[in-house]
Parts: structure tokens; C-alpha cells; sequence
């Protein structure tokens, strides 16, 4: 059984990467640095079926992956971002049950690219990039709906299957 | 424990507040933006590790190049500087007549964030494996031209 969850995360480790490698072979929307964040869907899947932890593991898999491709620095402002953005889904997501994963998602979105910004503006000490922020944050808020559905659909035609084949009783339970 | 009804539905009673607090960092985030950005500016300035190259001055088309600095920048065309450094090079193309300045070519990492920011957009060009910074300025100052070398 746990060797199951092990492949498991493993697979959510993996599709998170690669949607973030396909990703930025695509030009940026609008404004720089702005992505879809495809990645996180995973990193959604890994919360609800595994737990915390399990989706710090992808979320850091994820971050170490993309330093390689893009330069060591990318992970000191991707880390803080993607930790805190996962803390808040964490936290929304196990605190009240009034909150869908895709409103979730949208929040989580705005944190991770506001803090993104703020944590670049300090590394390049310009304050300028800060100019960025409102479209960020409005980007932010479109692509963690577009994340949050995608993730809702797998959720919804996947809980079963996955359930059954990877033993995910632990965290998470069919009725 | 988690039960599976909690994701059978993409809106909740509960998203409204997020869904508002959402909107409402968006729209402080271009408030406060709108009272900071700089409307009008006079030229632009290229700075490197946070130290000033050269500034370019829209309303005479004359860049200024800093003392020391000359071998930084290559000038390639009438609108086009090579901007090169112990980081790596960036190309920037000027464009006179809406006031704007984007990089054309960089040897930076991966995405190559810098190729699409622009001056109109966003005010600001950074390149931060390079520590390459292009920003506006409102009025170039006089005294500041001292030690300067004049290219037009």
C-alpha cells in the first residue's frame, strides 16, 4: 500500500514537471512570467488525495525540476511562492468544507504570482517590477479557475479509479 | 478523512467571499499601480547591477553614454544598442516614435522573460540573470551630463 502511494505521488511529480517544461516552451500571456500553471493541477490532486506533505513533495519536485531547466535563482522566487499559495489551499481546503477546489485554486494563484513579484522586486531590488502586479493578480485569478475546473474534472472522473488501484484510504474516502 | 460529495460541485455558497476577496486585491493592485506609474517620461535609463550605462533622451533622440562605460555598449544600427556585460549580452531596439524600448535578442537562460516586457506596458525591463534594467526616466538633469559622452 504504501508503495502504491509512493508511485502515485511519484506520477503527480512527474506531470506536474512536464506541464511546466511544455509550458514555457509557449511564449508568456500578456505579461511576463505569467503562465496558465498547468503544473499545479497535480500538485491540487496530490492535496486532496494524499495530504500536505505529499503535496510539498510534488510542489518542491516541481521547483527543482524547473531549476535545472531554468537557472538556480528561478527557485528563490518559486519556492516561497509555491509554498505559501499551497499553505493557503491547505488551509481553505481542510478548514471549511463551503469551498470549491476551483475558488481555491483561483486564490492560490493570485498568492503565488503577487509574492513572485514581491520576492523578484527584492532580489532585483527595482521596485518598478511591482508595476506588474495588477495584471498579474487579474492573470492569476483567470488561470487558477482554468486550473481549479480542469482540476474539479479530473477529481470528478478519476476518484474512483484512482482510489481503487492506489489503496488512497488513508487520506481520502469514497461514499 | 475526506468524502468525495465535497468536489461534486465547481461553485460553492462559501466561493463568493473568496471570488471577493480576489476581485478586491485585483482592483488594489491597479489602483495603487494607476497612482504610482509614471505617465509622461522624457527617456529611458540602462543600469547594470544597479549601476547606471547609458540614458537616452526621446525628445533630442540622444544617448548618453556613462564615463567607463563605453565598452559595454555596441551600437548596431541607428535604433539598435548591444548591451553586453560580465552577465551576458542583451539587444535593445528603440522605438522613437511611441517611446518605447524592447529587447530584441539575449543569451539569458530559459524563458527569456525580458523579450517581452516593455516600457508602455509595464515601465519597467528587467533582466534579472544579467541584472540587466532598463527603466524610465522623467527629465534627464543637466548636472548629470557631466562625464557623459554625447551619441546621436
Amino acid at each position: 500500500m504504501k508503495a502504491k502511494r509512493i508511485v502515485f505521488l511519484g506520477v503527480l511529480s512527474a506531470l506536474a514537471s512536464i506541464m511546466f517544461l511544455i509550458e514555457n516552451l509557449f511564449p508568456p500571456l500578456i505579461v511576463p512570467g505569467a503562465k496558465l500553471g498547468l503544473g499545479n493541477i497535480f500538485v491540487l490532486l496530490a492535496l486532496v488525495y494524499l495530504g500536505f506533505c505529499d503535496a510539498l513533495i510534488v510542489v518542491v519536485v516541481k521547483s527543482l525540476i524547473a531549476a535545472i531547466f531554468g537557472g538556480i535563482s528561478t527557485l528563490l522566487y518559486s519556492i516561497p511562492a509555491s509554498i505559501t499559495s499551497l499553505i493557503v489551499s491547505f488551509c481553505l481546503l481542510n478548514f471549511s468544507k463551503s469551498f470549491s477546489i476551483v475558488a481555491i485554486s483561483s486564490i492560490a494563484a493570485i498568492i503565488n504570482n503577487l509574492i513572485q513579484n514581491v520576492v523578484f522586486a527584492l532580489i532585483t531590488k527595482t521596485a518598478d517590477v511591482l508595476l506588474y502586479s495588477p495584471y498579474l493578480a487579474l492573470i492569476g485569478l483567470l488561470s487558477g479557475i482554468v486550473t481549479g475546473l480542469a482540476t474539479f474534472y479530473v477529481l470528478r472522473y478519476l476518484s474512483t479509479f484512482v482510489i481503487n488501484k492506489f489503496n488512497l484510504k488513508t487520506s481520502y474516502r469514497e461514499e | 478523512m475526506r468524502n468525495i460529495k465535497e468536489f461534486n460541485k465547481p461553485f460553492k455558497k462559501g466561493d463568493l467571499i473568496i471570488y471577493i476577496i480576489a476581485i478586491i486585491i485585483v482592483v488594489v493592485c491597479f489602483v495603487s499601480v494607476a497612482l504610482l506609474k509614471q505617465e509622461s517620461y522624457q527617456g529611458f535609463e540602462v543600469l547594470i547591477d544597479n549601476e547606471l550605462i547609458m540614458q537616452f533622451d526621446f525628445s533630442s533622440n540622444s544617448a548618453k553614454i556613462a564615463d567607463g562605460k563605453q565598452q559595454c555598449i555596441e551600437k548596431i544600427s541607428d535604433n539598435k544598442y548591444k548591451i553586453s556585460s560580465e552577465y551576458g549580452f542583451n539587444i535593445i531596439e528603440i522605438d522613437k516614435v511611441n517611446k518605447n524600448v524592447s529587447v530584441i535578442e539575449t543569451d539569458c537562460g530559459f524563458s527569456k522573460e525580458c523579450m517581452h516586457m516593455s516600457l508602455s506596458g509595464g515601465g519597467v525591463i528587467i533582466c534579472a540573470p544579467h541584472k540587466f534594467t532598463v527603466k524610465v526616466v522623467n527629465a534627464v538633469d543637466d548636472d548629470l551630463r557631466i562625464g557623459w559622452r554625447n551619441e546621436s
